[in-house]
């Protein structure tokens, strides 16, 4: 562990850490480029020069190809180091366009922030710049400016090294070289649009996102990806509070969170684009047939129903699907309600998606939901000779079920047509759901639920890590968190028992579950160790 | 798809057995290409990079790199002219000039014959017998604007060399 | 007279390049003797390190030093690299011996590879080197059919294959870490060092790259022995050195001089002086990446230290003389759009720095400069120099600062106000 002075200040980090990352452990950021921690050192940009001292020996060398040694004294900022690095910044800005007004990378832009320290306030150039491809699509999700570009090569490096496949190249020589894909091959790998977190200036950009908010609108909230079971750390990107453009707009874009054990740096592209459904085609009201009511008459008329199931059909004759989309709160919750109360039988969760991720080696799992092992740990699933979901399905479908409940499933996109089918052949169908999907414009009662951005909650990943994630938006219109509606039904059905909130679940659920008993509901959490600021994207 | 002659072919592959790696064949092979198709079009990026189990990115950075590789097919004389400080001193840009008033080229441009292109250069490592030249492979030093005007008469004689690119004739015409 | 004759000695003999005559001329003797008296590798290299002899590339890197470096131990393979990359403009001392004398620097190669532990020596030419190419090739062919090269050569057990590996039009091939991405097939990116290339080179295995003049030093160190050769040079700078010398000169050539000749002995007395009666302006003398002296600054011995504290460098031993018609200007336009065309592309302030130059002093050609941008220039040569990856960023600068600072008039004269 060698121990160095940088700006005056003692710090000790472990053998092999460069100046950049030792720095960073005391909160000093020394102005980079092409230096990311994922990716290998190329040390082209020349912008984090500092000065080290070493044995008496002053010299003036790159902060990310050295790395920290005992006794080493570290000077970020020498008049000779903020004129090495001005220099730098001044040759960047020599091609570059200076369109910042129509630039979406305004505001996480690090010729912006460099700037603001190292000024130059005169433009000494009057010799043309450059023209390179502007507007440029390089792939399905990805946009290129060329001249915004500072040929950091990081974009390069990311297909390279953390994908495997060079799909894009930095072609030409000198300073007439241009960063871009070949001809007819796309920058679509899964996880393309992590070049745009990486591009440290406004030469990639995210389609999906172009001139959709600035960026110092949007409120950033941590999150779990629930696109597959991996539980990448994500940041959702969020604004409620400017309505100029698609009105009902919330969520803007998904970041990755930088996690070591989970996702390091990265997210898929399934992750990124996966928001979509926040914003479209929900449920807010709830509803007994046609007609909109309020909570307590469809929790009544729901209660009701499922007595009297109870009473006319018996356990057997009742179904219950659960997504496990769902939070680990909702699952215990439901558990308590459908097995431990009403005793039923038919309940399961395995229930399948018509979104099937494809798996890699990366990060992707072949399973479409992000809590599975969570409904397992809880205990959640049939009773003794219950059916699972293809049986609960092929039941309610012959009449052998009658009464089912379904929450968060995707039946529709599942079953397609049959789906309005499945609804009519069974006396009733209690629809637990966002969206207003065929089985929701056929239940008997429609009870509108919160996603996940709009509470808090758990996942447990197909590792069995348990993470949360924390609420991001109000819920939707009157919808109401899963775990809140099984409570309130519960209280309708008899049962004694109540939550106060999310956090009152959890410290119940996880009694006696070391994996879950260890996670601390109000930490920061998700970071780490090491010099990593959490709050963290931009490199 | 564009594809090596067999004689190529066999030649590529004697060539990949040389390296410890494929990857260090990718400039021998685009060598080879441009010896074959007189450029390297995007065709030939794709053969080479199939050859070689590299991605064909990899190529395109090389051949976009390397100022040999013709990304446009050149003419079927290729004059290279050095400008460098030795050859600038001694008259390059008269030849240069020459090359302009005559062929009516610039650096870049090919006769609409196609049978001159012209190219500046850096230098040629000759600059003892400046200024100098390269006609495709060939050198040719201590030039003047009689001596290329003569040069490029007897090119304009001869009949059409054999397809496609007459750089097999490895005798040194070094002058 | 400081010109003597020991590596360009056979040049003049236009059958040199064939094996037997070679041979009857002494090429391939030293090599046989190391193999015949099982000399052991460490002294070879104790003799190349007391020998003084330095990379003739331009760095002057003490040549023994540097395979000293390699580690003995490696599991890995290791190779050789000759740099037969000669690109800088002015230097064409490498052609020299490639044409003329192709089994001096094969003796050197094989003698280096024995004495390092090497099988497989890789020759990396210049592109634009189609005749040395055919030299060299033929040359190898001979050697290796006369069991000089080749598997056990001389009944010795020792394998050496040499490969001649041709580039594509790259000037920073010539620096050796853009020599190895190159070798492996990808641009010619300089890489950042440490690890150096004795360590992690050529496929990731200790690799040492030698220049084409230095290979050709080799073989006489053998000979002469190192006490002998070293005091053909200096005390720190053994043996001689190829002198590459054009423009206007009356005898533009290569000339081979003991280390510590003076420049102006090189210009006057060997080359012949200048023709046509002209006076000398100004001296751009270890290529155009050395800062240009003038008239009056000549008088220097050149070997690497004299150089370095009079200002300039020695380089690769290229001079270009420059007589009393030139403009400064142009010859400075001319060199800067080189490095504008050179430069890799890979590190922000050659890449950028070179270009913005080269354009401003095209802006002054035509008549556009104001006196601000000498400033300009000088500050943005402070910027790049001694800050980018591999030295082609000083490369730029260097020379810009010395044609600035010792010709500003001659830009001014071209400003209108």
């Amino acid at each position: 562990m060698p121990e160095l002075t940088i700006d005056g200040r003692a710090v000790q980090v472990p053998d092999g850490t460069n100046l950049i990352l030792a720095a960073r452990k005391l909160g000093i950021d020394v102005p980079h480029f092409c230096y990311h921690p994922g990716l290998t050192v190329v040390g082209s940009c020349r912008m984090c020069q500092v000065e080290i001292e070493m044995g008496g020996r002053k010299r003036m060398d790159l902060a990310c190809a050295n790395q920290a040694a005992d006794g080493m004294v570290v000077r970020v900022n020498t008049p000779e180091t903020i004129k090495a690095r001005k220099g730098v910044l001044e040759f960047l800005l020599m091609n570059h366009p200076i369109d910042c007004p129509v630039c979406d990378d305004a505001g996480e832009c690090k010729l912006q922030d460099y700037y603001m320290v190292h000024g130059l306030y005169q433009n000494r150039l009057d010799v043309p710049k450059w023209h390179k491809p502007k507007v440029y699509s390089v792939g399905p999700r990805v946009i290129l400016d060329a001249e915004r570009c500072v040929l950091c090569s990081r974009c390069v490096r990311f297909c390279d090294e953390i994908w495997g496949d060079r799909q894009l190249g930095i072609f030409g020589h000198g300073s007439e070289e241009v960063l871009i894909n070949y001809p007819g091959k796309e920058l679509d790998n899964p996880y393309s649009v992590n070049v745009v977190d990486l591009c440290p200036v406004g030469a990639l950009l995210e389609k999906k996102f172009r001139f959709q908010r600035r960026v110092w609108y949007l409120k950033s909230v941590k999150s779990i990806c629930p696109r597959c079971s991996r539980g990448c750390n994500i940041y959702l990107h969020v604004d409620q509070d400017h309505d100029y453009k698609q009105p009902g707009k919330r969520v803007f874009r998904v970041k990755p969170r930088y996690n070591p054990e989970v996702n390091r740096w990265w997210i898929s592209d399934r992750g990124r684009n996966g928001f979509d459904f926040i914003d479209q085609n929900r449920v807010g009201v709830p509803r007994i047939q046609d007609e909109e009511v309020t909570w307590e008459e469809a929790l009544g008329r729901a209660a009701e129903l499922i007595r009297a199931g109870l009473k006319t059909w018996g356990p057997q004759g009742l179904g219950v699907l659960v997504a496990p989309s769902a939070s680990n709160e909702d699952a215990f919750v439901a558990r308590r309600l459908l097995r431990d109360l009403l005793k039923l039988e038919h309940v399961d969760f395995d229930v399948p998606s018509s979104d099937q991720p494809q798996a890699d080696h990366l990060l992707l799992t072949d399973d479409p939901y992000p809590n599975r092992q969570g409904f397992r740990d809880l205990g959640f699933g049939p009773g003794e000779g219950g059916m699972r979901t293809a049986d609960i399905v092929k039941a309610a479908q012959n009449g052998k079920i009658k009464g089912l409940i379904v929450a968060g499933t995707d039946l529709e996109g599942v079953l397609g047509d049959r789906a309005a089918g499945l609804a009519e052949k069974l006396g009733w169908l209690i629809c637990v759901s966002y969206a207003g999907d065929a089985l929701w414009q056929r239940a008997a009662v429609g009870l509108p639920m919160a996603v996940y951005a709009e509470r808090p909650g758990t996942f447990t990943n197909f590792k069995g890590k348990v993470q949360k994630f924390e609420q991001a938006l109000t819920p939707f219109g009157a919808s109401q968190p899963q775990w809140l509606i099984w409570q309130r039904l519960a209280q309708k059905l008899g049962a004694k028992w109540s939550y106060e909130d999310e956090r009152a679940v959890f410290k119940d659920l996880s009694q006696g579950k070391p994996a879950y008993d260890t996670l601390d509901w109000f930490a920061t959490f998700g970071a780490g160790p090491g010099p990593y600021n959490d709050n963290w994207y931009m490199w | 798809m564009l594809q090596f002659s067999d004689a190529t072919r066999q030649q590529a592959l004697a060539l990949i057995e040389k390296y410890p790696r494929k990857s260090a064949a990718i400039i021998p092979l685009l060598h080879l290409a441009q010896k074959e198709f007189g450029w390297i079009s995007e065709e030939a990026e794709l053969a080479v990079a199939q050859l070689l189990d590299v991605p064909v990115v990899s190529v395109r950075e090389v051949s976009g790199f390397y100022f040999m590789f013709h990304k446009h097919p050149p003419g079927r004389y290729h004059l290279q002219v050095c400008h460098n400080i030795s050859c600038s001193l001694l008259g390059a840009e008269t030849i240069l000039d020459w090359i302009r008033e005559h062929l009516g080229i610039e650096s870049g441009q090919t006769t609409p014959d196609g049978l001159f292109s012209v190219e500046r250069m850096e230098c040629l490592a000759c600059c003892d017998r400046a200024p100098a030249m390269l006609i495709n492979d060939e050198l040719h030093v201590h030039l003047t604007r009689d001596k290329l005007a003569a040069l490029v008469e007897e090119r304009r004689r001869q009949a059409p060399p054999p397809e496609p690119h007459p750089t097999d004739n490895h005798e040194s015409m070094e002058t | 007279m400081p010109q003597i004759s020991l590596v360009s000695k056979n040049f003049q003999y236009p059958d040199q390049v064939e094996l037997q005559a070679a041979l009857s001329r002494g090429a391939w003797e030293q090599w046989k003797r190391v193999l015949a008296e099982k000399i052991p590798p460490a002294a070879i290299i104790e003799e190349v390190k007391a020998a003084k002899l330095r990379g003739q590339g331009g760095a002057g890197f003490p040549t023994g030093v540097k395979w000293g470096f390699v580690p003995k131990d490696s599991p890995k393979p290791k190779y050789l690299c000759v740099n037969a990359d000669e690109g800088e403009p002015g230097t064409f001392k490498d052609r020299a011996i490639l044409e003329n004398d192709p089994h001096l620097m094969l003796e050197g190669v094989a003698i280096t590879c024995y004495a390092v532990g090497i099988h497989t020596a890789f020759v990396y030419m210049r592109g634009e080197f189609y005749q040395p190419q055919r030299v060299m090739e033929k040359a190898i062919r001979e050697a290796t059919e006369a069991g000089l090269l080749g598997k056990n050569i001389q009944g010795s057990g020792f394998d050496l294959d040499v490969i001649v590996h041709m580039g594509a039009g790259a000037y920073i091939c010539g620096e050796e870490t853009a020599l190895l991405n190159s070798l492996e097939g990808w641009k010619g990116w300089p890489r950042l060092k440490p690890p150096f290339p004795a360590v992690v080179g050529a496929f990731g295995c200790p690799t040492v790259i030698n220049n084409v003049e230095t290979m050709a030093g080799v073989p006489h160190i053998m000979r002469l022995g190192a006490a002998e050769f070293q005091k053909l040079g200096t005390e720190k700078d053994g043996g001689t050195k190829l002198f590459a010398i054009s423009g206007h000169v009356a005898k533009p050539g290569v000339y081979e001089m003991t280390m510590g000749s003076s420049l102006k002995e090189l210009i006057y007395d060997v080359a012949g002086g200048l023709p046509g009666g002209r006076r000398l302006k100004a001296v751009i003398p270890g290529g155009s990446s050395a800062p240009v002296l003038k008239a009056d600054e000549i008088d220097v011995p050149l070997e690497f230290e004299a150089m370095a504290a009079a200002g300039t460098m020695l380089g690769s031993g290229a001079v270009i003389v420059l007589d009393e018609t030139v403009s400064i200007p142009e010859v400075f336009m001319v060199t800067a759009r080189f490095y504008a065309h050179e430069s890799c592309g890979q590190c922000t302030q050659c890449r950028e720095g070179c270009t913005w130059i080269y354009k401003i002093s095209k802006k002054i050609l035509a008549g556009h400069g104001q006196p601000s941008d000498l400033d300009l220039m000088l500050d943005l040569a402070d910027n790049m120099n001694g800050k980018t990856v591999c030295p082609l960023g000083a490369a730029m600068a260097l020379p810009t600062i010395g044609f600035l600072k010792k010709f500003p008039h001659e830009f001014l004269a071209l400003m209108k106000s």
